[in-house]
């Protein structure tokens, strides 16, 4: 019995000179070894691993699909004075670590004017982590849809921008999670005492970097940007604020770097900085302004709904074609295929025609026009037709108005028509001017 | 031993295993790059393409025009001259527009009607596009507030898609 305590306490005095050794292994390495390891973490396009590439996209869906960055910002700078202030941060993650289109979600801030951070003082680390900054409104996006329903940092359905919130990011399309947890400390030195007897204490203050720190950061960037306004990009060092952690797909859990001497995170931002005001919800990338989806649309009563709207073409002498008749002693007028095509293929086009028989043009080609040929402009929607100029007959030969669907026939007075027996075949109303 | 002894060596044994642990962790560390930033700050494009989700005009307080403003990149190689080209805006060909060397022209007519097929609003805007040697330059203009109510409705509606395409 007497011989195992001895061994039992031999193991357990080699035990701990081992762990001395070890411990003073650790102490050198950690404290006088040179080398250096340099974690980066570049955090490019948000969009999901299910979306399809840019080559298979049609130009719609690229439009809708092609964009999606973690952070992107808009700024109406009102410089020109014609509207309001305001400024724009939406960061872009997923709510799962699929990375799928169905797990996109965004969550956004808004100020009205320029920003400029301060610091907030708290009483505990607890207290920093909760906190939410009440000078901003807060919007999330889900589905496509924007809505705000924030009610201070204690009660929210959007979800709350604090030091807590741990997004979600694609990065190298591996799920990654991105927290704000920056902190610096401030030295201080405060005297007291009297002549020989006088203490110097150091006082130490952290300092908790919250979401304002990141916005006014974000904007100082926008607006010393040499680009000036526009639509552009920046790749701004988030370092300083956000720490990014790897999804460990054996243990689900994501990790964090603790041992790389310096951890580096860079991250797009995508801006759009407008010299103008914002005048209208439209604008704000959250289609909301103050949490109002209707701000500047509704304010000036003009009633701007309407069923449908049609674009309106109208047609001179120099867009058509002519055809010389001896028997006529004159030239009829057409429409050719391709321009009937081109606006076939435009179905809300609104098509009037205006024949003048004294125009410079027709003076200039010495053209008397003296009607509208054979299927002159068969099949072509027209809405009216306006003919005016000379005292004359007009002749319509056959089907030259014929599924046209003419509204309206404007003429002058003393122009006769002699209409060809299936020349159109529906009713219009005739004007005479 | 004394009990103390036992106490003395079981602290030394946690922290060496502690430290063992960290020492392993930063020895294996390796310098990393997650990911790669793909973006590129364009300065030029190959032909005029201006698309965004609405457009919102700008009254100056002193006329009743209404102006919407914009600059754009840069366009390589247009030349109204000797070149030919259609002007699009969103699924309209613009086929009255005034080409010249560096500028485009256009009258745009859209008559808005209401839910009885009678016309509520005819609008006019002027689409002008000058390519300039460092930018492009797009604006918009429309007369009254009513008619750049109704436009601004349009584009919010449907967007506004417009493009400057070489006829090959």
């Amino acid at each position: 019995m007497k011989t195992l305590k001895v061994i039992g306490n031999c193991c357990l005095v080699f035990l701990a000179v081992i762990s001395v050794c070890v411990s003073l292994a650790f102490g050198y390495y950690h404290f006088f070894n040179k080398d250096t390891t340099i974690g980066v973490n570049n955090v490019n396009d948000q969009l999901a691993v299910d979306i399809k590439k840019k080559d298979e996209m049609t130009e719609e869906e690229i439009d809708e699909f092609e964009q999606r960055w973690f952070m992107e910002v808009n700024y109406f700078s009102n410089s020109k004075n014609n509207g309001v202030q305001i400024q724009e941060l939406k960061y872009n993650y997923f709510t799962g670590y699929d990375l799928t289109e169905n797990q996109y979600r965004s969550t956004g801030m808004q100020f009205m004017g320029d920003f400029t951070t301060y610091t907030t003082y708290v009483n505990s680390e607890d207290e920093a982590n909760r906190k939410v900054l009440d000078e901003f409104y807060y919007y999330d996006t889900t589905l496509g849809a924007n809505y705000s329903g924030y009610k201070g940092q204690y009660g929210s359905v959007s979800t709350t921008l604090n030091r807590d919130q741990q997004f979600i990011i694609k990065i190298d399309d591996k799920p990654y999670s991105i927290q704000l947890t920056g902190q610096y400390d401030t030295i201080s030195y405060e005297t007291s005492g009297w002549w020989i007897f006088k203490s110097t204490k150091k006082i130490t203050t952290r300092t908790y970097f919250d979401y304002g720190d990141v916005f006014d950061c974000v904007f100082s960037s926008v607006e010393s940007c040499d680009k000036g306004f526009g639509d552009y990009y920046l790749v701004i060092d988030l370092s300083q604020y956000f720490t990014i952690r790897e999804y460990d797909i054996e243990s689900q859990k994501f990790k964090a770097d603790d041992v790389s001497d310096i951890i580096k995170n860079y991250a797009v931002v995508k801006i759009h900085y407008n010299e103008n005001g914002l005048v209208n919800s439209n604008q704000s990338i959250f289609g909301s302004v103050m949490c109002n989806p209707n701000y500047g649309i509704t304010d000036d009563n003009t009633d701007t709904i309407y069923w449908q709207e049609r674009m309106v073409y109208t047609l001179n002498e120099d867009d058509f074609t002519y055809r010389y008749s001896e028997i006529y002693d004159g030239y009829f007028v057409s429409l050719n295929m391709a321009t009937k095509k081109l606006f076939t293929d435009m179905p809300r086009a609104k098509v009037n025609i205006n024949i003048d028989l004294k125009s410079q043009y027709l003076l200039d080609n010495e053209i008397n026009i003296v009607g509208i040929d054979y299927n002159g402009f068969e099949n072509f929607e027209i809405d009216t037709l306006k003919i005016t100029g000379n005292i004359q007959t007009f002749y319509m030969l056959d089907k030259a108005l014929y599924n046209t669907q003419l509204q309206t026939l404007k003429y002058s007075n003393g122009i006769t028509f002699d209409f060809a027996e299936n020349s159109i075949n529906n009713e219009y109303v005739e004007v005479v001017l | 031993m004394k009990w103390y002894t036992y106490l003395i060596c079981f602290i030394l044994i946690v922290v060496g295993t502690f430290c063992g642990i960290q020492l392993y962790k930063e020895v294996k560390a390796e310098s990393y790059i997650n990911g790669s930033i793909d973006i590129s700050n364009q300065f030029s494009q190959e032909s005029f393409n201006y698309s965004s989700t609405s457009l919102v005009f700008y009254n100056d307080g002193y006329s009743d025009d209404f102006i919407f403003d914009k600059e754009l990149l840069k366009v390589d190689n247009f030349n109204g001259k000797d070149k030919e080209y259609q002007v699009l805006l969103n699924d309209y060909i613009l086929i009255d527009s005034d080409i010249n060397s560096g500028f485009v022209f256009s009258v745009v007519n859209i008559d808005f009607y209401d839910t009885n097929g009678e016309i509520v609003c005819t609008s006019s805007m002027n689409i002008s596009i000058k390519f300039l040697s460092n930018k492009t330059q797009l604006t918009i203009t429309t007369v009254g507030n009513k008619n750049a109510s109704y436009l601004e409705q349009y584009f919010s509606d449907n967007g506004i898609r417009l493009q400057v395409i070489e006829i090959l």
